[in-house]
């Protein structure tokens, strides 16, 4: 009986949960509506704020149309127009420079959208609603690293609510999918490894290669450890015997699907089914209209004119990939420690989690996946400190990075449950959490209910008109009560300002990470009276 | 659903014989692998004509040149400028035109140095006990650098410094091991070659007797201690003591080559009064500077990495003490180039901290071995992230080679480090090399010309040409068919003293180019020109 009420009060408290962080996610939707329609829906607004603010969401976005509506990969002349610069033009043909992951996914969404005449808004539900699946993957790997239950929703909540995910889960771009689809490939990778589990690993791996090209190498330590699991060296009396099982071949099922119609994408474009977009290079729209070009996109044009650069006579080895060691000193320090793009500075609560990783590195029963979560860490850092556009253009923190603090607030968890087993420990680690997650929060929300489109230093000291290159862009557009959230101007415009909106706002996110904190540091009490 | 499994089974007998015969053989197949690595480097940057880019690289063969060939050969040739060793060691094959004009004369000595250093590696990781694997990522890490790769196939000096104080590194963590005088005297030797290569050598020698000294202090034994202190110093100093015996003799002052006036010191207080030297008397900037040309010469990752392990090993309780100490000797680079860079006595540009060139950027790979040895060190202590050090190496140095990244090429093609003298030396091939004449010309400002023309060094009238030099410098119309100079800069000796000469007027300028003009004596004085070298053998 008191077992059954105990399960009765965890389903009830979970979707009590799930309802709760539903509700403040959809608050961020970007949107208005004006005169009994919804903006957006049929034309592109490239303001600040609104949903075709980047062109790294417009150009998915068009694809999606063009699949839907002409039943093409190409896009049109005006498609083109809008997703420029994020834009490749192959013989006469336009296509997207992203893979087609995003776009394929919103499908369904666009489809359905459109019969109800809100194409863009239902469209773009997508990765709020991945989103929301995050907040149960993170807090999965977060167990496998050793925290407790309910602090390991808690870091499923500070993934979601103090890191820059918020802000681009209101984005049609492919962050959140990446982290769900990597937290997927790491709890298949430390369980049982039945045959289904590597299929469905090969069909995670497929995805993630259609959402985004760096994946494949992101994944890759969860795939590798699927295929090498089994892998025996034994001593039989005289002999050495190295088993390889060819359980590779599952993974393999699953891939292929996946592979095929990458290849079939690429093949329907380019005519060839190795030639990637992203490879050809970017092509800027000749006649872009002025008014249809991104704030973005005008101030690299700027800077593009104001520096000349001087071109070297071309050396190498014949094998060009986007990724220069020359780049990483620059890229480390803007990812890392920059005023303009770090977590420093953008969700400084993520960097508890390093002190989690360590302990789950320590400790023998989580090692393994500490390992792999940090191998994932690692390649995610390495890749982007790399890449020529660490910035990853106007961006809203390190968006390149959300993989990785999806992984890092998974170590909050284990720090937390490390501490509140020792009094004074969880003294210390409340305090220095609350102050970060509140900090956090802040910060993001500021950005999520307003835009995602900061611009780097550079670009934004080029534009010569004061335009602020850190989250004082935010503030100013708080301060000129110009709010993105649908929910705002649809119900909340005339009763709060924009300022009280974000206090209210910050106030019940960082409430929703307070009480699974207090939960888990009850959870844990227990834990720590019984031993 | 179960899986085929691929079995593959071999008898113990053979897997260990197999292991065996690696094990042992191992040092010969580093140095095979070494050496097809550094030929095929040197074949690769000679076919895109970079061997020969950095403007020190060809003044470094004309010295050597200059001792077998020319108006005034001999040992006097090594001058002041800079340490004698690189040039000495040129001397049995500089004489060699093939030698001489592809640089091969002068990277010969780096190649050999570029193995060694990398057997040298895995000896010293094996002495502090770093598994296979370990080993083999630091030798890796080290060999594979696009950086010195480069410069291994250059005549520059950087990696017969390396070597030199590679080995006597080596070998005094050997005596603080084993505690035996032979190690001394074997560090002391390549110590003593390396004072005899650059001046990071000075202040490896007087870090080598402080630690000799430490030695001896935690020994207390006081009367054996007073004779390794004399040992090392005698030996290890003696090419310190030889360089100020030499300037002495040839310039008549022992600090001549630390404050003549084509000494380095002559350079600093020129960039000084330009406002350059950024670094001097600014530790910050000093560091930050030094960090960026670590960075770019090893790679970010490297450097992290590296300095992170050697947090690391001098923590870890497992290696003795005293051969932590003795390890102390591997951070010597760093302690060197921040503090000849506090000091102002050199000058390192790098972009992103002085504007958007380069100048000896290629100083900050000096660390380079030492990084190798910690990351070998990294990988053996952290067995289970070794893995994915080994996955982001290979992904570095993946991107390293993609995209070309060698900042030392760069400073040799587009830094202040290059000077396409190609024109000028294209103008005097075409019409000098064969005319009779001389050609008067300042090696201390213009060496490159002098290589890049390819014509004999008996042809130029330079500094270093004893009589000919002041005669020609008093009275040019009677030695010097042509001149080449930079007009108007009395930094370039020819132009100061012919100049004073006031005969300058008998020469047409024939052509300006962005490093010298080229003057010619008039037909009409041509008839009183000497054009054989009868002043006979200079001494």
């Amino acid at each position: 009986m008191r077992k059954s009420i105990g399960t009765i009060t965890t389903v009830v408290g979970a979707l009590v949960l799930i309802v709760l962080a539903a509700l403040a996610i959809s608050t961020f939707i970007k949107g208005d509506y004006i005169n009994g329609h919804f903006v957006n829906q049929t034309s592109f607004d490239t303001s600040i704020g609104g949903p075709f603010e980047l062109t790294n969401s417009t150009s998915r976005y068009v694809l999606t149309q063009a699949m839907v509506d002409n039943h093409s990969f190409a896009l049109t002349d005006s498609q083109a127009r809008y997703a420029s610069p994020d834009l490749v033009k192959f013989k006469d043909t336009y296509l997207s420079i992203f893979t087609p992951g995003i776009s394929l996914l919103g499908i369904p969404l666009y489809w359905l959208g459109k019969s109800w005449g809100v194409p863009q808004l239902l469209t773009y539900l997508l990765n709020p609603v991945v989103l929301l699946l995050d907040i149960g993957l993170v807090a999965l790997v977060s167990r496998k690293l050793g925290s407790s239950p309910k602090l390991a929703i808690m870091s499923g909540l500070i993934f979601a609510f103090a890191t820059n995910a918020l802000v681009y889960a209101n984005t049609y771009t492919q962050h959140v999918v990446t982290v769900a689809l990597i937290c997927a490939s790491l709890l298949l990778a430390v369980s049982k490894l039945r045959w289904w589990q590597r299929v469905l690993l090969g069909v995670v791996y497929g995805a993630a290669v259609l959402v985004d090209i760096p994946n494949a190498f992101m994944l890759l330590p969860p795939v590798l450890v699927a295929i090498f699991k089994d892998v025996e060296l034994t001593t039989i009396k005289d002999r050495v015997k190295l088993q390889l099982p060819l359980t590779g071949v599952w993974l393999l099922i699953g891939v292929l699907p996946f592979l095929v119609l990458f290849g079939y994408y690429n093949y329907q474009l380019t005519g060839s089914y190795f030639t990637l977009g992203q490879f050809i290079g970017r092509y800027d729209y000749p006649d872009t209209n002025p008014t249809v070009k991104t704030a973005e996109t005008k101030a690299a044009e700027l800077l593009q004119t104001a520096t000349p650069s001087a071109k070297l006579p071309e050396l190498g080895f014949g094998l060009d990939l986007p990724f220069e060691s020359r780049s990483q000193l620059e890229g480390a320090h803007i990812l890392l420690t920059s005023r303009q793009r770090s977590w420093w500075y953008y969700s400084p609560v993520v960097w508890l989690g390093v002190l989690g990783l360590t302990i789950a590195y320590l400790t023998s029963t989580t090692k393994k996946t500490a390992v792999m979560v940090i191998s994932v860490i690692a390649i995610d850092i390495l890749l982007y400190s790399s890449f020529g556009d660490p910035w990853g253009g106007w961006a809203f923190g390190p968006r390149y990075l959300i993989p990785a603090a999806a992984l890092l607030t998974a170590g909050i968890g284990t720090v937390a449950t490390y501490c509140l087993r020792r009094r004074w420990l969880g003294l210390g680690l409340a305090l220095v959490l609350a102050m970060t997650v509140v900090f956090s929060v802040y910060t993001n929300v500021l950005g999520g209910v307003t835009t995602a489109a900061i611009p780097p230093k550079g670009e934004a000291e080029a534009l010569q008109n004061d335009t602020p290159w850190t989250t004082l862009y935010n503030q100013r557009l708080v301060t000129q009560n110009r709010i993105s959230s649908l929910v705002f101007n649809e119900y909340l415009k005339d009763i709060v300002t924009g300022r009280e909106f974000i206090t209210y706002l910050t106030a019940f996110c960082s409430s929703l990470i307070g009480v699974m904190f207090v939960l888990g540091w009850w959870e844990n009490r227990k834990v720590g009276t019984q031993k | 659903m179960r899986m085929p499994s691929l079995i593959l089974t071999v008898s113990y007998k053979w897997f260990d014989k197999t292991y065996q015969f690696f094990a042992r053989t191992a040092s010969m197949w580093v140095v095979l692998l070494s050496v097809l690595l550094s030929i095929g480097a040197y074949y690769y940057f000679q076919s895109v004509h970079l061997t020969l880019a950095y403007n020190d690289a060809r003044s470094h063969l004309n010295i050597g040149r200059r001792v077998v060939e020319g108006l005034k050969p001999g040992m006097a040739q090594l001058g002041s400028v800079w340490l004698p060793l690189p040039h000495i060691l040129m001397v049995p094959t500089i004489w060699n035109d093939y030698m001489w004009q592809t640089g091969l004369a002068g990277a010969v000595q780096s190649m050999i140095s570029y193995v060694a250093t990398i057997l040298l590696i895995r000896l010293i990781l094996k002495k502090i006990g770093v598994d296979t694997l370990g080993q083999v990522v630091g030798m890796l890490v080290f060999a594979l650098n696009l950086n010195i790769l480069y410069l291994q196939s250059t005549a520059m000096t950087e990696l017969l410094l390396i070597g030199t104080m590679t080995a006597g590194v080596y070998e005094l963590i050997n005596y603080y091991h084993d505690q035996t005088i032979l190690s001394l005297i074997k560090a002391s030797f390549w110590i003593m070659l390396s004072t005899l290569i650059r001046y990071d050598g000075w202040f490896l020698c007087f870090y080598g007797l402080a630690l000799v000294v430490i030695q001896a202090i935690l020994q207390k034994k006081w009367r054996k201690s007073e004779g390794i202190f004399f040992l090392y110093c005698t030996l290890a100093g003696f090419g310190v003591f030889l360089w100020l015996m030499w300037n002495t003799a040839i310039f008549k002052d022992p600090l001549y080559f630390a404050f003549g006036p084509y000494s380095a010191h002559a350079q600093q207080e020129q960039i000084e009064a330009a406002g350059q030297l950024i670094t001097k008397h600014d530790w910050l900037t000093s560091l930050k500077t030094y960090w960026y040309a670590m960075a770019y010469n090893s790679g970010t990752l490297v450097v992290v990495l590296g300095l992170l392990a050697a947090v690391g090993l001098y923590l870890d309780k497992k290696i003795a003490s005293k051969t932590r100490l003795a390890l102390s000797v591997l951070l010597v680079p760093l302690m060197f180039n921040i503090l000849a860079l506090y000091l102002g006595h050199s000058v390192l540009f790098v972009q992103g901290i002085n504007g958007d060139t380069w100048f000896n950027v290629r100083y900050g790979i000096m660390m380079m071995p030492s990084l190798a040895v910690f990351i070998g060190y990294l990988v053996y202590r952290l067995k289970s992230l070794r893995y994915l050090l080994l996955g982001v190496l290979c992904a570095l140095y993946l991107f390293q080679f993609t995209s070309f990244d060698a900042v030392t090429i760069d400073d040799g093609r587009v830094g202040s480090s290059q000077k396409n003298v190609s024109e000028v030396s294209g103008w005097l091939r075409a019409h000098a090399a064969n005319e009779k004449g001389f050609v008067l010309i300042s090696a201390a400002s213009h060496d490159a010309i002098i290589f890049s023309t390819g014509m004999p060094m008996k042809r130029f009238i330079h500094e270093g040409t004893g009589k000919y030099w002041e005669s020609a410098t008093t009275t040019p119309d009677r030695w010097a068919r042509w001149i080449v100079m930079r007009t108007n800069d009395n930094n370039d000796q020819t132009f100061k003293l012919v100049n004073q000469s006031g005969v300058l007027y008998k020469y047409q300028l024939v052509n300006s180019f962005p490093f010298a003009d080229i003057y010619q004596l008039k037909d009409e004085y041509l008839p009183n020109l000497q054009t054989e070298s009868v002043l006979g053998p200079q001494r």
